[in-house]
Order: structure tokens, then sequence, then C-alpha cells
């Protein structure tokens, strides 16, 4: 079948170059080859940059690791050489300005007009150029200065995500501590089953001890509720969480909820 | 490699969101399994205000009922800090400090014409409160009975299950003397074991009881006449009928779950089949016509159709019939041989007897029907008659101990097993009641 | 109470009968000790124990199983078959018994006796299931038994399942003595 049409579709197109293809297919096959041509271009061209737009979402330390998993990506090589062309302007600029003078000071009256209008044509062309450089000059330095900021807001950036891992690294381990807790004591119920689903709120002094439990919501199964209650307050205190940062137990741990949501059950 | 790299950004980048939904709501944390561990209870013996000694150890029998459910570890009393009775007399500090979750305390007051009654508390020790409270009286015969009621509101209130402490279990006992001589006696006992009376003796073998729903009659084989044949007894009277004596089996009496029918087996056109009673009319259906051995019948639920045994695809295997149209499907493909099976009252699973391959002993087994997973419950080598208890969260069963039969009741998940009290003999063939009013 | 038993007794009874007629001596019977060997004799102590068993006699006559006296005489004692485990397969040994039952039972002799046969298990297994597989075991001897010209209605089957084992114990040994078949003859 598909063949077919493969061999149809030639045919057509062989018919619209030699000039008797029916009108029927002229325009539909040809409008269809343009559609195809640009698509495959289009997909050449755009699925790269479409993946360097998913870098950018993410903070930079993350852009930057993946380019070393990823040989093409190039938002890193491309601010190199700009900042290694700066300096190279500065010296060229400062040359032809001084060179320039000496040459006027030798001259007659007819010749001294021809050669002033000369000079003045060749001054103006100069200021022009130098303008023209001073122009690309301040363009490069604003470039440049873009890329500094750009590159110290990545740095700080990267810092801030780092410290913010940190902080949820450390939150995750204790809150993986007391979760396990609470799992190893937990024994429900014969009526338990998947679905029920009972959330409290804890208060939490910084030695791990349980000042306050409170329902905010219940399973509906009163006996649920209670085996849920009695591992909170086997498990409790939790010492562990005194070895945390208390920035981070002021943050996360003063208060916070337990959801007891048996997902090992039949419903 | 294009691909990998992709799906590691997209992972590293849903972790980092998943970091960062941590940071910004309030922490919670989510308990998603649970260890159930038997839950530790302190029973403590209740206080008794009356002349001489108290006639039954109603906090013994308590602490030994939720022993036996297998969701409890009652505490030994010799670890006791105090022995409360009331409410004012109760420390949690000291019952927290023992492990105790929960609490039971009670008095026993003797009234006048041979009553007592009995008062018990349940508390939530870690929640330092009081869970229910309750008064039940009786006579001196009747304290046992008081005990197990106090057991089932204590065990419903905890477990948020209806508890089956004061339902009854029947069974057969065989004393042999010789080969020529065996008495066999049907027996009828507390689930615990206790208080057993024979409510049937022979000289020949009974077999397959089967309670009527309504828990007051039992369906049983008896081989009285020399045949076997198919008997109803009303518990109350002792009056008894014989509803099949056919040429060949009548076995496997099982009382349908609306009690106007019995399902059983009967061989009288030559192979075993099933068939079903009607006890009002007297008709009798005959549901499977296979020239295997169509065996041992248990009502689904809803009583619209029948498991039963059969070795038709070569081993015993077991199969689910639709009365209404006879329709058969095989439920069972592991193993070598399963059979005897008990419908939960849920209807999802079933319970029986399975033989692996290669394997030399017969055990229980519970296989859930939906998924069609199989668990053996129980490694003794010749289990037999496992039947589920009306909450179905028990199973009794006999088997081998000491060269003799026993019962043995094990929790559904098999996690617990006990060994009941049994009169002299050999024990088999148990039936667990329905729930009893 | 075995068919083979009150056959002997049977026997036994008519030659102590025929004794007395003959009033010829006083030795009393050998019990068999050289069964078959002076099968003709009348006049001495030792012609006596041809005629002990006339079942034997009667199947012999029939004509319709080959083999000694002696021979026949045990495979007419044994009452029980035996089989395999979850098996109602007859075995060959087991077969030569049966037609040796068959032939006497088809005899004049036999003609108006009627049996029960007994179906039997080991432990194994549950007993309701056990139930039903004594009774294939016992159907198999009754149906032997018809294809060798009993007719159905002089023989009756029950199962017992494992609730009447030989061997109480619980291993191979006592297993194998109670996978069984046993052919009783009904009284009166």
């Amino acid at each position: 079948m598909k063949e077919k049409f493969f061999w149809r579709m030639l045919g057509g197109v062989r018919k619209i170059l030699r000039g008797q293809g029916s009108n029927a297919w002229t325009i539909p096959v040809l409008f269809s080859v343009v559609l195809h041509t640009i698509l495959v271009i289009g997909l050449f061209m755009i699925m790269p940059s479409s993946e360097e737009r998913t870098i950018n979402p993410t903070p930079s330390f993350v852009s930057a690791r993946m380019v070393t998993l990823e040989p093409e990506a190039k938002p890193k090589a491309k601010p190199k050489p700009a900042r290694k062309v700066a300096p190279k302007p500065k010296p060229v600029k400062a040359a032809p300005v001084k060179k320039a003078p000496p040459k006027p000071k030798v001259d007659k009256k007819s010749i001294a007009l021809k050669r002033r209008q000369e000079t003045e044509r060749k001054q103006q062309e100069r200021e022009k150029l130098r303008k023209e450089q001073e122009r690309l000059d301040e363009l490069q330095k604003q470039r440049e200065q873009e890329m500094l900021a750009a590159l110290a807001r990545e740095q700080q950036a990267r810092m801030q995500a780092e410290q913010l891992k940190g902080d949820q690294v450390a939150v995750a381990t204790y809150a993986g501590v007391i979760k396990n807790l609470v799992e190893s004591l937990w024994s429900r119920p014969a009526s338990a089953k998947r679905g029920m689903k009972a959330t409290f709120r804890i208060k939490m002094l910084p030695t791990g001890e349980v000042i306050s439990i409170s329902m905010i919501s219940s399973s509906g199964n009163g006996a649920f509720d209670r085996s849920a209650l009695q591992a909170i307050e086997k498990a409790q205190p939790f010492r562990e969480i005194q070895h945390l940062e208390s920035r981070l137990f002021d943050r996360d741990f003063r208060e916070f909820r337990f959801v007891f949501d048996p997902r090992d059950l039949l419903k | 490699m294009r691909m990998l790299a992709r799906s590691v950004r997209f992972a590293l980048f849903g972790y980092l969101l998943l970091l960062v939904s941590l940071a910004r709501a309030e922490l919670t944390i989510e308990i998603t399994q649970g260890n159930d561990q038997a839950v530790p209870v302190a029973v403590v013996p209740f206080s008794w205000n009356g002349k001489g000694v108290l006639p039954e150890d109603i906090a013994g029998i308590v602490g030994n009922d939720l022993r036996l459910s297998g969701q409890f570890a009652p505490l030994p009393n010799n670890q006791f800090l105090g022995f409360p009775s009331k409410d004012d007399e109760v420390y949690f500090g000291d019952w927290k400090r023992l492990g105790a979750s929960y609490l039971v305390v009670g008095q026993v007051t003797e009234q006048p014409n041979n009553r007592y009654k009995v008062n018990y508390e349940l508390f939530d020790v870690l929640g330092k409160k009081s869970v229910v409270r309750g008064e039940v009286s009786g006579n001196r015969n009747q304290l046992r009975s008081v005990a197990h009621n106090i057991s089932d509101a204590v065990y419903q209130k905890i477990t948020g299950v209806q508890g089956v402490f004061s339902t009854r279990i029947v069974y057969v006992v065989a004393k042999r003397y010789s080969i020529d001589r065996t008495d066999y006696k049907l027996v009828y006992a507390d689930m615990d074991g206790y208080r057993a009376v024979p409510v049937l003796q022979s000289k020949e073998p009974i077999l397959a009881p089967s309670w009527s729903p309504d828990g007051r009659k039992l369906a049983y084989v008896s081989f009285e006449t020399g045949r076997p044949a198919i008997y109803i007894q009303e518990l109350a009277t002792g009056r008894r009928e014989r509803i099949s004596s056919f040429r060949g089996l009548n076995s496997a009496p099982k009382w349908s779950p609306d009690g106007k029918k019995i399902a059983m087996v009967l061989s009288k056109s030559g192979n075993p089949d099933i068939y079903v009673l009607d006890l009002a009319t007297r008709t009798l259906t005959q549901v499977t016509r296979h020239f295997a051995m169509d065996n041992e019948p248990a009502w689904m639920p809803n009583g619209k159709s029948l498991v039963f045994t059969s070795n038709r695809g070569g081993s015993a295997q077991l199969y689910e019939v639709t009365l209404a149209n006879g329709g058969v499907k095989r439920l069972t493909f592991e193993g070598r041989f399963n059979a005897r099976a008990r419908v939960f009252p849920d209807g999802k699973s079933l319970a029986f007897i399975h033989k692996g391959k290669g394997d030399e002993s017969y055990n229980v087994a519970v296989q859930e029907l939906g998924t069609g997973r199989m668990r053996i419950l129980s490694s003794s080598p010749f289990e037999d008659a496992p039947d589920v208890s009306p909450n179905g969260r028990m199973l009794i069963y006999s088997a081998q101990g000491g060269g003799q039969g026993v019962l043995g009741i094990i929790s559904a998940d098999g996690r617990i097993s006990f060994r009941l009290p049994s009169s002299e003999g050999d024990v088999r063939e148990p039936a667990w009641s329905p729930f009893l009013q | 109470m075995k068919f083979a038993h009150i056959a002997k007794g049977v026997a036994t009874g008519l030659a102590v009968l025929w004794l007395a007629g003959c009033a010829s001596n006083t030795q009393t019977s050998g019990s068999g000790a050289e069964s078959g060997e002076v099968a003709g004799g009348h006049q001495t102590a030792a012609v006596t124990t041809p005629l002990v068993d006339p079942a034997v006699q009667a199947v012999i006559d029939s004509g319709k199983v080959n083999g000694s006296a002696e021979q026949i005489a045990n495979l007419l004692k044994q009452d029980t078959v035996h089989f395999g485990f979850d098996s109602d397969k007859l075995s060959s040994n087991d077969i030569k018994a049966l037609d040796v039952q068959a032939a006497y039972l088809t005899s004049p002799a036999g003609l108006n006796s009627k049996l029960v046969v007994e179906g039997h298990t080991d432990e194994r297994g549950t007993r309701t299931y056990n139930l039903a597989l004594g009774e294939r075991r016992a159907k198999a001897v009754k149906s032997y038994l018809a294809l060798k010209g009993i007719s159905a209605s002089r023989v009756e089957v029950v199962s017992y399942g494992f609730e009447k084992p030989v061997d109480p114990a619980h291993n191979d040994t006592a297993w194998a003595k109670n996978r069984r078949a046993v052919i009783v003859p009904v009284e009166g």
C-alpha cells in the first residue's frame, strides 16, 4: 500500500515536471512536497533548540552538568570567545589616532587646499571610523557587562540552589526517619482498608517531643483513627530531630502533618 | 544518548520540583504502610465483690480470647505494677511503661439468686482515655458467655470488626479401641474449645457437619445405619431428620446462605455429583454432571453459585458452578491437590486444603478470587477441614498432633496459630457457627 | 465375617458331618496341612482334606481359572485388594483373586450369595474427598465382578474413606495397608 502510494506520488511529480500533470494533482502534490520540506528542515532546526529551552527553567547548576552529557549544547562556549575578543579592540583603537596627525603639517597653498580637503575628508572618515569603533566598543563593553552580570547571577543562583538542596535533603532525611518510625509501630485494625485516610497536625518541641496532636480529617473509621494516633504516640519523642539545624526545625518541624494512607492493604 | 540525556534531565527536574514543593507547603509526612503487629493489651484480673472465690477468671478468658484472634498480645499479669478495677485507679503512665496500648479492667459483683453482675472498661493507654465501658450479667453457668461478650465488645472497639468470641464450633471426636470398635461423638463447644458437650454419639463414623445460617441446626453425615446418610439435627431439642439416604454417597452437606437449601454430594446415578435439595419442597436438583468425582460443595455468599472439588482435570482442583446455567469455571491451578473449599464471608477469598507439587503435606491455604493469588497458611503435615470464622478474620482446621487429630485456630493472615484444648480422642471435622443471637 | 472365612466355616462343617457319617476313624483333620495331595482318597485320615473346602472345588469345577487347589484356596481367601495412592486401578495380582471370587460366585455353590464391597483410603487428602475415592475403589471391584458375570444387584458398595484404617499409623506402610477394598458377604 505504502509503496504504491509512493510510486503514484513520484509519477505525479514527474508529470508535473513534464508539464502534463493533471490539474487535480499539481497543486496538492507541490503543496505537500513544500510542506514536508519545511517540516523536515523545521524539525532539524527546532529539535536542538527545543532541548536548549528545556534547560532554561532549571537552575544553572543543572544545566552546567547537562553540558557534559550533551556535547552539542553551546551556551557555555559562546560567552568565552566574546570575553577573549574584548581586550583586543583597545590597542587597535589607539594606533590609528596617533599615527594620523604628522601628515597634514607638510603643505603648499593649492595643494594645501586639496590636501586640507583631503585631510578633512580623511579626518571625517577617520572620525566616522573612530565613532563606529567607539560604538562597537561600547556595545562590546555592554555585552561584556551583561555577560558578567549573568555569570554572577548564575553563580548566586547556583549557591542558592545548593543551599536549598542541602536544606531539602536534610528535611527529607528527618521526615524519612519519622515516617519509618511511625510505620514500624502502626498496627492497623482489622477493619482498615485501602482508601481510608486520616490527617493529623503535630506540634513538636526541638527535643522531638510531640506536645499536641489534632485530627484535621478523620478516616471515617474510629478504630483506624485511634490506631494512627497510637502509632504517633508510640513513636514519639522523635529524638533524632535534635540533630537538625534549628532554622530548619523551626521552619518545617515545629508544626507538621501526618497523613495515614495505607497503600499496601486491600480495598 | 540524546534520549538518555533528556530523561536524566527530566528526572532531575522532577526531583527539584519535588524538593521545592516540599519547601513551600507545610511539611506532610505520609504513612503508607504499617507493621500490624499484635496489639499489646493488659487485662487486669477483675475485682470480686462476693463470698468465696470468683467462679470464673473473667479476665483470663478475655485475655485468651484476644490472644486467639491473633491480633492482640495480652501482657502477662506478673508484670503489672498495679491492679486497678475502676477508672479512678488507672495510671496511664504505668501501663504505657509496660508497653500496653490498651487496658481492660472490671469488677464482678455477686447478686441474689445465683446472679453475677460484671462491669468492665476499656482504656486507650496512649490516648489516655476511656474507650468503652459496659455491664453484663448472668448466672454462674453463663459466666464464660459473659466473658466472651466482653471480649467481643473490646475487640469490636479496637479493630472495628465484630468479634466472634461468642460463637460456637462443632467437631467430631473419634476414640478408637480396635479396628472394629471406635466411638464417635459430634461435639458442640465455645469457639475457644471450652464447655464442650456431645450432641450425637455413634459407633459408626460421623463427619462433615454444617451449620444452618441461623445457628440453630446442623446437617451432617452419619454412618449409623452402616451406610452414609445426611441428617439434620435441631440443637436445642436434639430432634433429627434423615434428609438423604440414596444408594451410594450421601456426603458433604452444606447449608445455603438463605437457609432454604442444602448442597450435597450424591453418587446415586453412578458418579459423585453435586446436588441441591430444597428443604421446603424436597425437590432435588442435580447441579453437576460429570464422570469425574465432583465433591465438597460450598456456597458463595450470594447463593448463586457453588465452589466444589473435582478431579475432572486429572487432579483434585476447585471449580465454581453457576446454578442458573450450570456454567463451570476452574479456580485453582497451583499444585496437585486443592480441595474442600470454604468461602470467606465477603466472597472474595477461599480457604481450602492444598498440596503442592513434590510436596507431601496437606495444608490450609487461602486464595484471593480476584487475583488468583494463593498463600499457604500453616505447615503441619495433615491438615483438613478449614472453616472460616463469621467475621472472616480467623480459620479453624484439623491437624495431626502427637499422632492424634487436634484443632488449630489461625489468623486469616496466617501469622498466628493456636491449638485448641480438646477432650481425649482424635479430633476432626470442625465447623464454625455463624454469629449467634 | 469375611467371605473366605465363612466359606471355610461351611466347608469345615460339611466335613465334620461327613466324618461323623463315615465314622471310619478317630483321627481329626489335619486342617489342610497336606491338602490336595491325596485328592481322591477316602480311606485314611489324610484323605479328608480335599473336601474341606467345597468352595475351592466349585471354583475348580467351574473351569474358569487355572491353578492348583492350594493356589485357588489361597486366592479365595484373599478378600482384600489394594490400590496405589489416589488410584482406583486394580493390580494384576488382585485381578487373579477377583477371578477366583467371580468363579465361585458364578458357580452353583455361590450363586445365591450377595456381597458388599467396602472401599477404604489412606488418610492423605480430605475426609470427604476420600469418601468419594473409597467409593471409586469399591466400584472398581464391583465393575470387575460384573464383567465376570456377577450381576450388579448382588453387589453393594459402601465407602468409609479413611474412617476405618487397618493400621492407624501415619506412615507409608500403614497407608499401603489402608488403601483397599474388602469383599464382605452379606449375612443372612
